[in-house]
C-alpha cells in the first residue's frame, strides 16, 4: 500500500436551495474550487469518484448527468452511495484508488441538492422497512431522539449540555464562510426553540443544504511534486452494524463506532486520541450525537461527554476542537456532508482554515454516519507523514 | 500490485421477481458464494456491494444488503451502479491492503416500473418530459448505427437468435425458449427499430464473487481466476455531444483493460466474451468497440457465425442480457459466467478449453459508462 496525500480541497457555499445552478453546475463549482486549491488542471486528474444519495434529489444516478460538470468525460468514473456516510466513503474510495497504485491522482466529488426534493425526512422514511416501520414515521430524527433520551436516562446528560453543543457549533459556523446556518445562539435560545422530537429541539437539529465539494488525492511522489503543504492520510475505516436497531445492546453507547474507531486508531498509530488528535469533525446532525460520538471514539469516558462539554474541553480553544466548521448541525448536504468533514480536517492541518483555524492543528479526524445509526466512515489526516 | 483472484461464485436463480425481498436474495447469493469458496462469513475482510436504490424502492439499500452479504461489523462500501464497477473498486481496495472480499450485486427490476426508473436518470427540466428511457435511447443508438454501418434489423435478429439459443440452455435465464429470426422480426415493436426481443429481459437476480489477493487465493481455490486487466470509463451525458454510432466508453474501457493485460489482438488472445448487451444492436457495436473486428464490420461478424458457441470467438455463451437482465447485477453476472467458463463449470454452455475471458457492461443511456475486465486461469 502506498502513502497518499490530499493536495487540494474545494467546497461551495451551502444554502437551503441553489436555484441558480443545476446539479451539474454545482458539481462543476465544487470541482473547480478543488482544482484551484491544488493549482491543477482537470487533465491531471486520472480518475474520479462521485458520491451522492440519489433519492434526495429526485434524480436516479445523477453521476451520469454530472459527468461533464465533474470534468470526467473519457476517464474512469465510479459512483458511491452508502447513506449518510456517502461523502466520506467517496473520499475513502478515491484514497484506495491511489493507495492501491491504480492511479496517481484521483478526485472525490460529492454533490447534493436536498432543496429540490421532497422533505428530506419523508425520503429518509423510505429507507426503513415499508411494512413494519415506515408508517411509524421512522427517520433520522427518530433515531437521534431515541439515542438522546437513552443517553439522558443512562448517563444523566442534560438539555443544557446538549444546548452547549449547539451554541459552540453555531459560534464556529459564524467563522466559516461556507456554512449554511450562520446565527449566534445562546443556551436559552436552544432550550426555548420549538420541540421537534423529544428531547431534540429545532436548534439541536441540522438543516438540509444544497452544495458540492471535492477532494484531490495523490500518491506520495506526485504530492511532493505538486503540493508544498499536503494533508497526509494516516488511516481510514468503515463499518456496518445490523440494520435492526432493536438488536443494538444499548442505544446510549455507539458500540459499532467504538469498534471502527479502534481499527482506525490502530491503522493511524494513535494511542491516546484526545492527546494526539487536535481537531475532530464529527458527523452530528443532532446535538445528542456529538455526546455519543465523543464517548464512542474515546475522546472521553462513557457518560463524561456532558460534563466535559460544560468545561469547554471541545471548544475552539479547548483540548481538542470539535467541529470548527460549525459541523453538520449548521450544514447538511446529506450525500456530501461526509466529504465536507474531510475538507475541513484538511484545511485545519494545512493551516488554511482562516478565521476558524485551530492553532497548531497537526492531526484531524473526519467522521460520518449513515443508515439507522448503522454505518460509519472515518479518516485521519495529518500535517506530517506518518 | 499483487495479483487478485476470484475464488468463489454464487448466483441466485433468475426470476421475474415477487419471490424474495432483495436482502433475502442477497443473503442467498452470499451463502452460495461462500459455500462455493468453502469459506465461512468470518473469513471475509470486507464487503463491496452494488445496486440501485430507486430500483429497489428503498433509500440506502446497502443498510440491508451489506449485512446480508456477510458484512456485519466489517468494512464496507456500495457502488450505485452495475456490480462490475464494484468489482473494480473491490480490486483497488484489495490492492490497498484488504484481504478476502465479498463483491455482491443485487439486481432488482420487479419492485419498480423500470422504464420510469430509467427515465428518472435524465435531466429533469428539458430532457425528462420527452420520455427518454434506456429502451428508446437504445433505439436511437441502433438507428444511428444502422445509418453509419451497413447493419440491418436481420443482423440484430441474429444476435437475439444466438443469445436466446444459449439462454434456453442456461438455467440462469428468464427467456427460456429459443426463437427464430422470423419470430424476432415479428415480435412487437418496442421503440423503432427495436422490437421487444431486441431489448434485455428485466429480471431479478443476485450474484456474489469472492476475491482474494494471490497468497490467499491459492490457498482457497485450486483454480483461482485472475483479474488480468480491468478498465472503466464514461462518455458525455448529452446525447447530442456523442456519436451514438460508436460505443466510446466501452472501447476506452477495453483499451485500458487490454493495456493492463498486455493484449494486442483480443480476437485471438481471448476465448470467451460475456458482454452485457443493452440491445441486440449494441452487441454488434460491441464487437467493434472491443476490437474483435474493425469498425463497421460488426454485422459481418454476426452473420459469419463466429460469435456462436461453436464459433471462433464465442460471445455471450450464457445468453447475455437478452436472456436475463437483473439491472445492476447484469455485468457481475457476466463476470460470474466467465469465471465458470474458465473453470470448466459452465455446463451446457461450456466453451471448450478457454484460458482467457472478457466480461463487459455498460450503464447509463446508450452505453454512456462502461467497464471491461479480462480474466485468465493459470
Amino acid at each position: 500500500m502506498r502513502r497518499v496525500a490530499i493536495i487540494g480541497v474545494g467546497q461551495t457555499k451551502f444554502r437551503t436551495r441553489r436555484d441558480d445552478a443545476t446539479h451539474e453546475e454545482l458539481t462543476f463549482e465544487g470541482v473547480s474550487r478543488a482544482l484551484e486549491d491544488a493549482a491543477l488542471s482537470i487533465s491531471q486528474i486520472e480518475s474520479f469518484v462521485y458520491g451522492t444519495m440519489d433519492p434526495f434529489d429526485g434524480v436516479n444516478s445523477p453521476d451520469k448527468w454530472c459527468v461533464g460538470g465533474a470534468g470526467a468525460v473519457g476517464k474512469p468514473y465510479i459512483k458511491i452511495s452508502t447513506g449518510g456516510t456517502t461523502g466520506l466513503t467517496t473520499g475513502i474510495a478515491a484514497y484506495h484508488q491511489v493507495a492501491s497504485g491504480a492511479f496517481d491522482i484521483a478526485m472525490a466529488v460529492c454533490t447534493q441538492r436536498v432543496g429540490v426534493g421532497d422533505d428530506a425526512q419523508s425520503i429518509l422514511n423510505t429507507c426503513v422497512c415499508p411494512i413494519y416501520e415506515r408508517d411509524a414515521g421512522a427517520g433520522a430524527i427518530t433515531v437521534g431522539a431515541q439515542q438522546a433520551s437513552r443517553h439522558m436516562f443512562k448517563y444523566g446528560s442534560t438539555d443544557y449540555q446538549r444546548a452547549l453543543v449547539s451554541v459552540d457549533a453555531h459560534k464556529n459556523a459564524l467563522n466559516n464562510p461556507y456554512a449554511h446556518i450562520q446565527v449566534d445562539v445562546t443556551p436559552e435560545d436552544v432550550m426555548n426553540s420549538r420541540m421537534i422530537e423529544w428531547p431534540l429541539r429545532l436548534l439541536e437539529c441540522c438543516p438540509r443544504s444544497d452544495g458540492a465539494c471535492a477532494v484531490i488525492f495523490a500518491s506520495e511522489e506526485q504530492a511532493k511534486k505538486l503540493c508544498p503543504k499536503p494533508a497526509w492520510v494516516w488511516g481510514e475505516a468503515s463499518i456496518i452494524d445490523s440494520y435492526w436497531w432493536g438488536e443494538r445492546p444499548d442505544l446510549a453507547d455507539w458500540d459499532i463506532l467504538s469498534l471502527a474507531g479502534r481499527r482506525l486508531f490502530k491503522m493511524a498509530g494513535i494511542e491516546n486520541p484526545i492527546k494526539e488528535i487536535d481537531v475532530a469533525e464529527l458527523y452530528a446532525p443532532f446535538t445528542s450525537q456529538t455526546l455519543l460520538e465523543l464517548e464512542a471514539l474515546g475522546f472521553c469516558g462513557k457518560g463524561e461527554s456532558g460534563p466535559q462539554i460544560e468545561k469547554g474541553v471541545f471548544k475552539m480553544d479547548g483540548e481538542m476542537a470539535v467541529n470548527p466548521s460549525g459541523g453538520v448541525l449548521c450544514t447538511n448536504p446529506i450525500g456530501a456532508t461526509g466529504l465536507v468533514r474531510l475538507v475541513e480536517a484538511c484545511l485545519q492541518v494545512t493551516g488554511k482554515a482562516e478565521k476558524r483555524q485551530v492553532p497548531d492543528a497537526e492531526v484531524a479526524l473526519a467522521h460520518a454516519w449513515g443508515g439507522t445509526m448503522q454505518l460509519h466512515a472515518l479518516m485521519i489526516v495529518g500535517k506530517h507523514k506518518r | 500490485m499483487e495479483r487478485i483472484g476470484i475464488v468463489g461464485v454464487g448466483m441466485t436463480p433468475i426470476s421475474s421477481g415477487k419471490k424474495e425481498v432483495f436482502y433475502d436474495a442477497s443473503f442467498e447469493a452470499a451463502r452460495r458464494t461462500l459455500a462455493d469458496a468453502r469459506l465461512d462469513q468470518g473469513a471475509l475482510d470486507q464487503v463491496v456491494t452494488a445496486g440501485y436504490d430507486l430500483a429497489c424502492g428503498r433509500t440506502i439499500t446497502n443498510m440491508y444488503t451489506t449485512p446480508a452479504a456477510g458484512g456485519y461489523m466489517k468494512d464496507e462500501t456500495r457502488i450505485s451502479d452495475d456490480g462490475m464497477f464494484a468489482l473494480a473498486q473491490a480490486w483497488m481496495r484489495i490492492g490497498a491492503g484488504f484481504g478476502i472480499t465479498m463483491c455482491l450485486a443485487y439486481g432488482i427490476s420487479s419492485e419498480a416500473p423500470m422504464p420510469l426508473i430509467s427515465n428518472l436518470m435524465f435531466e429533469p427540466l428539458f430532457h425528462r418530459p420527452f420520455g427518454p428511457y434506456s429502451g428508446n435511447i437504445a433505439a436511437l443508438q441502433a438507428s444511428a448505427y444502422c445509418a453509419e454501418s451497413k447493419a440491418k434489423p436481420e443482423d440484430a435478429a441474429l444476435v437475439v437468435v444466438k443469445n436466446l439459443k444459449q439462454g434456453s440452455k442456461n438455467p440462469r435465464s428468464r427467456r427460456v425458449k429459443p426463437v427464430t429470426q422470423k419470430q424476432v422480426e415479428k415480435s412487437p415493436m418496442a421503440a423503432w427499430p427495436l422490437r421487444e426481443l431486441d431489448l434485455p429481459s428485466y429480471s431479478d437476480g443476485t450474484v456474489g464473487l469472492i476475491l482474494a489477493p494471490e497468497h490467499e487465493a491459492k490457498r482457497i481455490s485450486s483454480c483461482p481466476i485472475w483479474i488480468e486487466g480491468i478498465g472503466w470509463s464514461i462518455d458525455s451525458y448529452y446525447l447530442g455531444e456523442r456519436n451514438l454510432a460508436e460505443l466510446k466508453s466501452l472501447s476506452e474501457a477495453a483499451r485500458r483493460a487490454y493495456l493492463m493485460a498486455g493484449i494486442k489482438d483480443p480476437a485471438r488472445e481471448i476465448q470467451v466474451f460475456e458482454v452485457a448487451e443493452q440491445s441486440s444492436y449494441y452487441e454488434i457495436m460491441a464487437y467493434e468497440a472491443l476490437g474483435l473486428i474493425s469498425p463497421g464490420g460488426g454485422a459481418k461478424l454476426i452473420r459469419s457465425g463466429a460469435t456462436e458457441l461453436s464459433g471462433r470467438i464465442p460471445v455471450n455463451p450464457s445468453g447475455g442480457a437478452i436472456s436475463a437482465d437483473p439491472v445492476a447485477a447484469t455485468g457481475l453476472f457476466r463476470v460470474a459466467e466467465a469465471v465458470l467458463q474458465l473453470q470448466g463449470r459452465a455446463g451446457k454452455v461450456q466453451v471448450q478449453g478457454a484460458k482467457r475471458a472478457l466480461a463487459s457492461v455498460s450503464s447509463g443511456p446508450a452505453g454512456q459508462a462502461s467497464c471491461v475486465v479480462v480474466l485468465r486461469r493459470d
